[in-house]
């Protein structure tokens, strides 16, 4: 019997101790809602993007990352720093892990490095950033949200997916020592001679100051010294990395017919190619838009300089010459003309013919 | 006769064939680009944005050289403002406003032949007053006036600042404006014009708030990725005379942000790794950002990633896949890093529902370690441009 109790005991204790250090076990978030216990998707919804920051060395900033958990149960997240440079000239960043003398992530911290995040909920993490007296210029984060319960190695052959997305913030530490400037490398029409628009105008920018800058401006279309258009150029506001090069585009779209993006399906069409399709648009409001002769696109970039804006100019010319179309009219009236000079040689015959009589 | 009329024939294909080069040709050998050369007067606006949206008061340096003769006694200078097409009423309005009370300093203008002119620059003498007139529309010419100016030296660069901090707000349109600069005598005659064109360009996008959170009514940008699995199974085993690949996940990118995204990838251990035989490693083997594509041959050790576009959602950017990545044939991909995270992807603009499939392949020798846990972990970030 006094067995029997104490099996009994031994039993609920186990029990007890297995319950016990079950509920230690459990996440923290599990007590908010049902968190994942199989994790697959990660959808992740970040805002606002990229943050733009400027402070004086030997003040503190704050500033809101929000994240939205898109997936259907509850995730719960962690927030990493990285650090981002400039790559190539399209404005897409270098992601890189830090390195031994990055001071400013030791400057930075967050109300909440891992949270749990409520199917479509928006949460909101608050980065404080104490700047030391001795910052100056720009320094650029990358704050990474990801599953904070990382993926562990499988003992299968799969690789294991760890997904992440990324907040660019790019914080600017003002100094009497920051130059903002800027050249034009290059303005230049991707082709001297179109057939129909649009016409394509890259812009090469480079900065050399040492802080990023982001200058805005138009194309201006003139034919002859006559104004037929004009288009806005980093309206985005785009920012340029110090010591690096960046490329804006525009397109010139404004003219009968000119080619548009092939749609189907809602996605844009693919060649075979594999390049982006574009199809002629006819529409016949646009009629009084032919497009013919020797064009010139100027354009205007400022950027401010922190007294004024500072303007950076250049042109280049282009064609649009409708060859094809032209042919075919030229076919038409050159038809049109041997018909007459044959009705012609028919006629004047008969006219002999009847003078002889 | 008849050779004569073949001849002549022959010639004018030839001229017609000579008169199409001669129209052709000269388009191939324009020069791309050449920047604008700098004239001797300038208006140099402080802002030159336009006033879409916001207003954008402005104050303003003007610059001028007088001509070799003299023309008369210079008392007054005169700035119009106006819009190329004001003849046309409808663009009546299309021109800057000018504030009826108008500061002029010249305390600044040292500065000028340092920073803009090789040449001497002379701070607009006299007693300066001025005032605006902002009456003028359609073709009326709108009109700063100073008066009180002594005589100028003929061939002499000379300046002023128009103060105002509102001295003129910049027009709503973007586009090339035309300032007329004059000198006037006492008794208001016409002595010298020159006319110069101020460009007004487009400012930041009205609607883009690229730092606004709450406020009512904006849209802020946002970047939305969604990643279909945190797996990815090979979908058989390595085999020494195939090419393996994995089921492939993908990655779905939605924002609204005209910069476009960016999906980069890096490894964890640059290659497939034994979790029981850690020293059995198959590399990643490949050139990194070279553009190029790298291939895994059946037979030799490799371990590579090959993105494909599966949807470039319409109405927006293009997405590109990296050329590293972008696989076309059988055994082909990119080779990771587990020190550099790889661009792998990138769109040009805002994305509605733009997808791109991850896929991993591995290539494996006859004397490749046994083993059924060669695995490894990819992270994938992505991000909105900035």
């Amino acid at each position: 019997m006094q067995h029997k109790i104490l099996v009994e005991r031994i039993i609920c204790i186990m029990l007890v101790a297995t319950i016990s250090v079950a509920s230690l076990c459990v996440p923290f978030g599990a007590q908010a809602g049902t968190e994942s216990t199989q994790p697959g998707d990660l959808h992740l919804i970040t805002s606002p993007l990229p943050i733009l920051l400027t402070v004086k060395p030997g003040t503190t900033t704050t500033t809101d990352l929000r994240i939205k958990n898109a997936g259907s149960t509850t995730e719960r997240l962690r927030v990493d720093m990285l650090k981002f440079g400039a790559s190539g000239e399209e404005g897409q960043p270098a992601l890189k892990d830090p390195e031994p003398g990055d001071e400013q992530f030791k400057w930075a911290s967050f109300s909440q490095t891992i949270f749990n995040a409520e199917p479509n909920e928006w949460k909101t993490v608050k980065m404080t950033i104490k700047v030391p007296t001795t910052a100056a210029y720009g320094y650029y984060y990358a704050i990474t949200f990801s599953r904070a319960n990382k993926e562990a190695k499988t003992t299968d052959q799969r690789a294991v997916l760890r997904g992440a997305t990324a907040v660019l913030v790019l914080l600017e530490a003002t100094s009497p020592n920051t130059k903002r400037k800027v050249q034009m490398v290059d303005f230049v029409s991707n082709k001297g001679l179109y057939e129909y628009l649009p016409a394509s105008f890259k812009v090469r920018l480079h900065n050399i100051g040492n802080i990023h800058t982001a200058p805005v401006g138009s194309v201006f279309i003139t034919k002859g010294s006559k104004p037929i258009g004009s288009m806005s150029i980093n309206k985005e506001h785009g920012s340029i990395l110090p010591n690096s090069y960046r490329i804006y585009q525009t397109e010139w779209k404004d003219g009968f017919p000119h080619y548009a993006e092939a749609v189907e399906n809602n996605q844009t069409a693919i060649n075979k190619k594999g390049q982006q399709e574009k199809r002629l648009v006819w529409n016949l409001g646009d009629i009084g838009k032919i497009r013919f002769g020797k064009y010139t696109a100027s354009v205007v970039m400022v950027y401010d300089d922190g007294k004024r804006d500072i303007p950076v100019e250049a042109a280049v010319s282009f064609w649009v010459i409708p060859w094809r179309f032209l042919l075919i009219v030229g076919l038409v009236v050159t038809l049109m003309l041997a018909g007459l000079w044959a009705m012609v040689r028919v006629v004047r015959p008969s006219r002999r013919a009847k003078r002889r009589r | 006769m008849r050779i004569k009329y073949t001849m002549n024939r022959t010639s004018l294909i030839v001229l017609s064939v000579v008169a199409l080069l001669v129209q052709i040709v000269p388009v191939h050998l324009i020069p791309n680009a050449y920047a604008l050369t700098t004239t001797d007067t300038y208006l140099r606006l402080n802002r030159m944005k336009s006033s879409t949206g916001t207003a954008q008061p402005t104050t303003f340096r003007l610059v001028f050289k007088t001509p070799a003769t003299d023309t008369g006694s210079d008392a007054k200078l005169q700035v119009q403002f106006y819009h190329p097409n004001n003849a046309d009423p409808s663009q009546a309005d299309n021109n800057f406003t000018i504030n009826a009370t108008q500061a002029v300093a010249t305390a600044n203008c040292a500065t000028e032949a340092s920073n803009e002119l090789s040449a001497s620059v002379l701070a607009l003498p006299g007693t300066l007053s001025a005032s605006g007139d902002n009456s003028g529309s359609g073709a009326t010419r709108k009109t700063i006036t100073i008066t009180g100016v002594t005589n100028l030296t003929t061939s002499q660069f000379y300046c002023v600042d128009f103060t105002t901090s509102n001295a003129v707000t910049n027009p709503v349109n973007p586009n090339l404006y035309m300032v007329q600069i004059r000198t006037l005598t006492s008794a208001d005659a016409f002595l010298d014009t020159k006319l110069v064109g101020v460009r007004i360009v487009d400012p930041i996008d009205a609607n883009y708030k690229y730092d606004q959170i709450t406020v009512t009514g904006v849209v802020p940008p946002s970047f939305s990725f969604n990643l279909s699995g945190n797996t990815d199974a090979f979908t058989a085993l390595l085999d020494p005379a195939a090419v393996t690949y994995t089921t492939g996940r993908t990655v779905t990118i939605s924002t609204n942000a005209a910069k476009g995204w960016i999906v980069w990838v890096k490894d964890s251990d640059q290659g497939l790794k034994s979790v029981s035989t850690p020293s059995s490693v198959i590399a990643s083997t490949g050139t990194l950002s070279d553009d190029l594509i790298d291939t895994a041959a059946p037979g030799t050790e490799n371990f590579l990633l090959d993105v494909d576009l599966t949807t470039d959602g319409a109405g927006g950017g293009t997405v590109t896949v990296d050329p590293d990545y972008d696989g076309t044939a059988s055994g082909e991909g990119g080779a990771l890093s587990n020190t550099i995270f790889q661009q792998v992807a990138h769109a040009s603009g805002t994305a509605s529902g733009d997808v791109i499939t991850l896929k991993e392949l591995a290539t494996i020798t006859g004397s490749t370690p046994a083993g059924d846990d060669y695995t490894d972990i990819l992270t994938v970030i992505g991000a909105g441009n900035f």
